[in-house]
């Protein structure tokens, strides 16, 4: 029974890893973790429903050693932006400004074609019409028109700072700075949102404010 | 943060669950295979075994039979069979006398006890 618990806990890593390596486009609309929580818990239920020679507890240890792993996870991913960052991965801009990012989209071993696919399913029939297109975490494509409202980029999340969307929209860690500290804020750390639009309009909240919102 | 706590303490408890039961299997099979050793290892010992031999087997006998339904509850009934029958003709051998049957039950026995030690214990090569 120790053999099982151990390899449960090996197998589920695995998955998890195996996944995330696999790239966005394999998930679906939910989280990796859920994904192979899912997959393991399908298929270890059945096991002994289908053979009784095999123990029950061959059936509860695992599920029990994973139901919890997986609320641990997902704890600890909304506590630590760069744990979720790791097991989930981060949004990745495919189009920016009418501009194919070709890089972003080999890296995501994403095809122009499905791409093409993507905007004609939504009602977008050019490339250039599209201001951002982004692949998100759950392989989703999020397509944002040039006709539409400015985006809004999530720059600083929980304190962790995305210095490649910094990049993205052409900005430095010097501009951040100065609006920082015209807004007497001295860390990353000190602030839950920060979110910029292309027009440059900033929406900031600071760590203390979320602080005893709930019941 | 309660769901967490819970899944902690839920984590927690199958963790030690998982290791005082592979203590215990273990320990029974180690007294088990303790046994095994100061048992008749050939023909020519069989034939010159001591009166103890006897209340070995019988000691051994019952131990299997006493922790069987555990390590079955565990290990499953697939991994637990070879030992069973194993014992069963180790007993008949050596009701009946058959030396030569007799040392290779014993040693099928301890075989059979040594792979369900590893399956239950905290092995390498269980785990892999």
């Amino acid at each position: 029974m120790a053999v099982i618990f151990i390899r449960t806990i090996l197998i589920y890593i695995l998955l998890l890893a195996v996944m995330r390596i696999s790239g966005k486009r394999q998930i679906g609309e939910i989280q990796i973790s859920e994904l192979v929580t899912t997959f393991l818990l399908s298929d270890i239920a059945s096991y002994p429903l289908t053979n009784p020679g095999i123990p029950l507890l061959n059936a509860v240890i695992p599920i029990f050693t994973i139901i919890p792993l997986e609320i641990i996870l997902s704890f600890l991913t909304t506590k630590c932006a760069r744990l979720k960052n790791l097991l989930d991965g981060k949004p990745s801009i495919v189009i920016l400004h009418g501009k194919i990012q070709k890089k972003e989209l080999e890296r995501m071993r994403l095809s122009m074609d499905d791409l093409l696919c993507e905007l004609r399913l939504k009602s977008i029939s050019s490339v250039d019409d599209v201001d951002y297109a982004i692949l998100e975490q759950n392989g989703q494509i999020s397509v944002f028109p040039k006709s539409q409202e400015p985006l809004s980029h999530a720059l600083i999340i929980d304190g962790t700072l995305n210095t490649k969307l910094l990049k993205q929209i052409g900005k430095n860690k010097h501009w951040l700075h100065e609006i920082l500290q015209s807004r007497n804020i001295r860390e990353y750390r000190d602030i839950f949102l920060l979110s910029v639009t292309d027009s440059g309009d900033i929406t900031l909240i600071k760590q203390e404010q979320t602080k005893g919102d709930s019941p | 943060m309660k769901s967490f706590i819970f899944a902690l303490l839920m984590l927690l408890s199958v963790t030690v669950f998982v290791t005082v039961n592979a203590k215990q299997t273990v320990s029974h099979i180690d007294e088990m295979l303790t046994l095994t050793e100061i048992l008749p290892q050939n023909k020519k010992e069989f034939e010159n075994k001591s009166p103890e031999a006897e209340l070995t087997v019988l000691k051994l006998t019952e131990l299997w039979e006493r922790n069987f339904p555990m390590i079955s509850f565990t290990s499953g009934y697939e991994n637990t069979n070879r030992s069973d029958e194993a014992i069963g003709a180790l007993s008949m051998y050596f009701e009946n006398g058959n030396g030569s049957d007799f040392t290779v039950a014993l040693a099928d026995f301890r075989d059979s006890l040594a792979r369900l030690r590893i399956l239950e214990g905290l092995h390498w090569h269980g785990i892999f």
